[in-house]
């Protein structure tokens, strides 16, 4: 039970990533708006679900997944609404991603609902993937954050001696820390299979 | 010459897919019928430039203008989604796409380069032209390094990866290696 539940959890961190990528990569560069994008990833992609669940029948693939980007793009314009009244900052420093968010949601549902038939089951992965996605962009952020300029929630916590590495807030660390994020969800994922047959057998 | 550096901007030095991180998120399948991959290409491109146009007339005259600029993902989605769905119809005869047209359409409306680049033409640029002509050489500088990326994968096949990089992980790190030879090209900004 403990191996299935934690490979659920592995495979949901790297979908996250890769569902998200645009919102990964870009909204990384520090901690504060990795994990505002992580946070409003996570609850338009459960409300989209819910509303999405709902009509189900009336939305069959692969138009689902039309329908449900326009429903993610209503609550990510409300999200918006409502970064722009309280956090104008943090909005100014999402820029675009803030809007896109709605396509990762989109694709956040679609995985979580083409992987089962059953509502129950595609309900409980899409909370796993939106729960993964919050700590996906949580690490991949820290990570960016603490090697690139060695702070974190803008707070200094590498030594005085310590050179930032900016290539990391730059576009081609964005990639590598993610293809190293994306290798240890691998690695992860496997083990976790290889215990799960190995029990089985 | 402004138009000519706005070309080389969207095009090369603020790539969609190195610079934005756009369009990588799933990497769409066009599949390996080249007829098709053509046709997608140019639904791809015309789909992102008439969005960035219409977008930007959208943006300028009434969110900017009115001060609902939290409006623009919806406003965005609904337009790349009717000039999708016009493209798709247009071109699904001749692509040859007309029995799994939902599929193609889905394919072309949800790629996440489209949407990105209609959003930052906006952003970026003051008046309809410019938003036309960086919407047209973002999706130009977008299809370049997804093929090139696409290329890769299909060379990378049958080498010797570790396990773990298997994947998505090393087309990452390839997509990060482009990413340093673009950074390059800023000089040229």
């Amino acid at each position: 039970m403990k191996t299935e539940r934690s490979l659920r959890y592995a495979g949901s961190a790297g979908i996250c990533v890769v569902c998200g990528l645009c919102a990964a990569l870009g909204t990384t560069g520090s901690v504060k708006t990795g994990l505002a994008a992580g946070i409003i990833m996570a609850v338009v992609s459960v409300l989209t679900g819910l509303v999405t669940l709902a009509v189900r029948k009336l939305s069959a693939s692969p138009a689902r997944i039309l329908f449900s980007l326009v429903i993610a793009a209503v609550f990510t314009s409300i999200a918006d609404c409502v970064m722009q009244a309280n956090f104008s900052d943090l909005r100014e420093a999402m820029g675009i991603y803030l809007p896109l968010i709605a396509v990762s949601s989109a694709f956040l549902c679609e995985c979580a609902f083409s992987a089962s038939g059953n509502i129950r089951e595609s309900a409980s992965k899409l909370f796993a993937y939106a729960a993964c996605g919050i700590l996906a962009l949580f690490v991949i952020s820290s990570v960016r954050e603490i090697m690139g300029t060695g702070t974190w929630f803008g707070n200094q916590i590498m030594p005085e001696g310590y050179e930032a590495n900016y290539a990391f807030i730059l576009p081609p660390g964005a990639f590598l820390t993610a293809a190293f994020v994306a290798a240890a969800m691998n690695v992860k994922g496997r083990k976790e299979t290889e215990e799960s047959k190995e029990g089985k057998s | 010459m402004k138009y000519v550096m706005l070309a080389v901007d969207a095009a090369l030095i603020s790539n969609v897919a190195i610079s934005y991180f756009l369009g990588l998120c799933p990497l769409p399948d066009i599949g390996k019928d080249r007829k098709r991959a053509g046709f997608s290409a140019l639904a791809l491109v015309l789909i992102t430039t008439i969005s960035s146009l219409l977008y930007g007339l959208v943006y300028q005259k009434a969110l900017s203008a009115k001060g609902a600029g939290s409006l623009r993902a919806l406003v965005s989605v609904v337009i790349v989604l009717a000039v999708s769905f016009l493209v798709s119809k247009l071109l699904s005869r001749p692509a040859g796409t007309e029995n799994d047209f939902p599929a193609w359409l889905t394919e072309l409306a949800s790629a996440s380069a489209v949407l990105g680049t209609v959003l930052a033409a906006a952003e970026k640029n003051q008046d309809p032209l410019s938003c036309t002509i960086y919407g047209l050489f973002a999706a130009l500088g977008y299809l370049a390094v997804f093929f090139v990326l696409w290329g890769i994968e299909d060379r990378m096949e049958y080498n010797d990866i570790p396990k773990s990089f298997r994947g998505m992980p090393i087309l990452l790190a390839s997509a990060g290696l482009m990413a340093i030879a673009f950074h390059g090209l800023e000089m040229l900004g």
